[in-house]
């Protein structure tokens, strides 16, 4: 069961960066056991990265209304296509969609971990203070989610 | 929203736009009536683009401006490059011209692709009367079958790949500099541009077979395309070559009226002589217009500053393309739709076309130049920089950049005019007119609104870094509002 952990956003909109920073880190966390892509690309552009992957985490920046830092979590099902507010996760739905139809080996199951910004309209280096404080948290959680999907993997493949 | 719902007269915001690259929002107010008194558009605005270029290396920039935008990122790397070599006045020699126009030519097939298929395709191939769950990409394939969706994924795959192998990671390009690019060409690699331009040629010729089959042949499409609501008779600017020809890579910036006849051309060193922005309260997008005619308001004729850019717009200034298969289907298309300039807004889906197939027949002709395999691909700069300009034509139209720097190279000031802004106030017409032709007596349903949303995708509208905005896709809102500002209807997609 091959495992991938996708971190997207742009760098140079502030907090729009916490999908990369915390992919980052986990790399450093979870070494060799899974693979992470963190890719300021967006779109159709991700196609090509998640074909023949089993389980995919997504780590992305979200604008839904609540407390900056709020981490929400969800399956890529619950996504109505191009309805959400997010500028990355929005194509991710057809992107799976459109991989699936044409034949590719699709992730089964896709995860995402999305982290309530502040401010990503500002072009600038660098999360603000509250996001700065919530990415540590969201490195954890996302190193439970692999850490269960290892688990399964083993259960799978003793 | 599915069904024809009667509002209480007054408030409709078409927010996000579906399918559209960066975040928008269309408000339609109604009067008392339940009639459309005004349609905007908005979209959020991306600050601080200045104060994060000041004191930068100008050596920097097109690495800084094509992070900014995930979505144009070739465009923005190779304006950014051309205004480096304006900036320390240095000419590149022959064979960096010509690798930074391939790999442009290359970057221009896959991104109109990728627009025509996917992003524009859920309107015209699909078509804009379809159900709503089948105007997406699934729809596309059902429509064009599998086979040609894997085509498409396979062509913008390859070029990609190839252009990666030249120029590095598409977002952090390591290729252009100022007087040349980083490396030059093996031939090895050269053998494989060759054949991918080859596929890429069949692949433009049956695009337009694509398009002639699907929208040419379907009398209830053409209708549309010249329908008086997607009608705005306004200027057009894009780069021409010295014989007037489309190109995307340089040549001076030359604008026709709404008569079709030349009203300027000029090097993009001039630009602020012929180009001046408009500042609305309501939209943080500034809405760029010939100043030489002055502001006259979000009107159109011969009479009103207003002009456009992208594909139509560029098709409208040349004379013809400069390849032979391109310049066949330029004849064709100002043949069935009454010659040059053409004012149908939709007509933009039909030029993108023939742009892909002209892109990829100058990739190929580059891509066989042996010219491209000459060991001299840069000229070392010396001068004493201040101010450098450059500009090319992006997917979605005439994209200038602008340094001024201290003697240093540091930068004291930098501005854009991107490609979405050179359309914001022919849209913004095309918005209101559709809304106006479509809306009566507070009654709206999907299919009218899906139409007012095609006046805007037509442009392939990217916020990105319209507003200086926001990489990836976004969805749109359509917010109803009575005369009193109240919402009175809100259609999110």
């Amino acid at each position: 069961m091959r495992i991938l952990v996708l971190g997207l956003g742009n760098s140079l909109l502030r907090d729009d960066a916490v999908g990369l920073v915390v992919a980052e880190a986990l790399r450093d966390r979870a070494g060799p056991s899974v693979d992470v892509i963190a890719t300021e690309e967006s779109g159709l552009s991700l196609l090509d990265y998640v074909v023949g992957y089993d389980r995919l985490l997504v780590i992305d920046a979200v604008k839904a209304g609540s407390a900056p830092g709020t981490l929400h979590e969800f399956d890529v099902g619950d996504i109505r296509w191009a309805s959400t507010a997010n500028p990355h996760a929005t194509g991710l739905p057809e992107v799976l969609a459109l991989g699936s139809a044409l034949g590719s080996k699709m992730p089964g199951e896709v995860r995402v971990l999305a982290v309530e910004a502040q401010e990503i309209y500002e072009i600038k280096e660098g999360l603000t203070p509250a996001l700065a404080a919530a990415a540590p948290l969201a490195v954890d959680r996302a190193w439970e989610i692999v850490q269960g999907w290892i688990a399964d993997r083993q259960e799978r493949h003793p | 929203m599915s069904e024809t719902t009667r509002t209480n007269p007054r408030s409709i915001v078409i927010d996000p736009i579906t399918r559209l690259e960066g975040h928008g929002k269309i408000e339609i107010f109604l009067d008392e009536k339940g009639d459309v008194e005004h349609a905007y558009f908005q979209v959020p605005e991306l600050r601080g683009f200045e104060q994060f270029t000041v004191g930068r290396p100008a050596e920097d920039m097109p690495q800084i401006t094509s992070r900014i935008c995930g979505v144009c990122p070739m465009a923005h790397h190779m304006a950014s490059t051309k205004a480096l070599d304006d900036l320390y006045k240095v000419d590149p020699p022959p064979a960096a011209k010509k690798l930074r126009e391939m790999i442009y030519a290359a970057f221009t097939v896959e991104d109109h692709a990728l627009h025509f298929y996917f992003l524009g395709g859920p309107d015209f191939v699909v078509g804009p009367t379809a159900p709503k769950a089948e105007r997406n990409i699934l729809g596309v394939l059902g429509k064009v079958g599998l086979e040609t969706g894997g085509r498409v994924i396979a062509m913008r795959r390859e070029l990609r790949t190839l252009m990666q192998q030249f120029c590095g990671k598409i977002i952090h390009p390591v290729f252009g500099l100022p007087g040349g690019v980083a490396k030059g060409m093996t031939k090895e690699l050269q053998e494989s541009f060759a054949a991918a331009a080859g596929r890429a040629v069949e692949f433009g010729q049956f695009t337009l077979q694509v398009f002639d089959d699907i929208v040419l042949k379907n009398k209830g499409y053409v209708d549309l395309i010249l329908s008086d609501a997607f009608t705005q008779k306004t200027h057009y600017m894009g780069l021409v070559d010295a014989r007037n020809k489309v190109n995307f890579y340089d040549g001076s910036i030359r604008v026709v009226n709404a008569d079709g006849k030349e009203f300027a051309n000029f090097k993009v060193q001039s630009y602020l002589d012929h180009i001046a922005e408009h500042v609305a309260p309501w939209s943080y997008i500034k809405f760029p217009y010939l100043k030489k005619i002055g502001w006259k308001g979000f009107v159109d004729g011969v009479d009103s500053g207003v002009y456009s850019v992208a594909p139509l717009a560029r098709l409208n200034v040349a004379d013809g393309m400069a390849t032979p298969l391109a310049n066949e289907a330029y004849q064709k298309l100002m043949s069935t739709l009454g010659g040059r300039p053409v004012h149908h807004t939709l007509a933009n889906h039909w030029a993108r076309v023939i742009e892909l197939l002209y892109a990829a027949e100058r990739l190929k002709e580059l891509a066989n130049d042996p010219e491209i395999l000459s060991p001299t691909f840069r000229t070392l700069p010396t001068a004493t920089p201040t101010v450098g300009v450059g500009v090319v034509e992006a997917p979605r139209g005439t994209l200038i950049h602008h340094y001024e720097t201290d003697e240093k190279g540091l930068i004291t000031k930098a501005n854009l005019i991107v490609a979405t802004q050179g359309n914001s106030a022919r849209m913004a017409i095309g918005i209101d007119k559709a809304a106006r032709g479509l809306i009566h007596g507070g009654k709206v349903d999907d299919g009218l609104l899906n139409q007012v949303e095609m006046a805007f995708r037509a442009y392939d509208p990217c916020h990105g870094c319209g507003t200086h905005a926001l990489p990836g896709q976004a969805p749109v809102v359509v917010t109803i509002r009575d005369r009193t500002g109240r919402v009175i209807q809100e259609i999110r997609r």
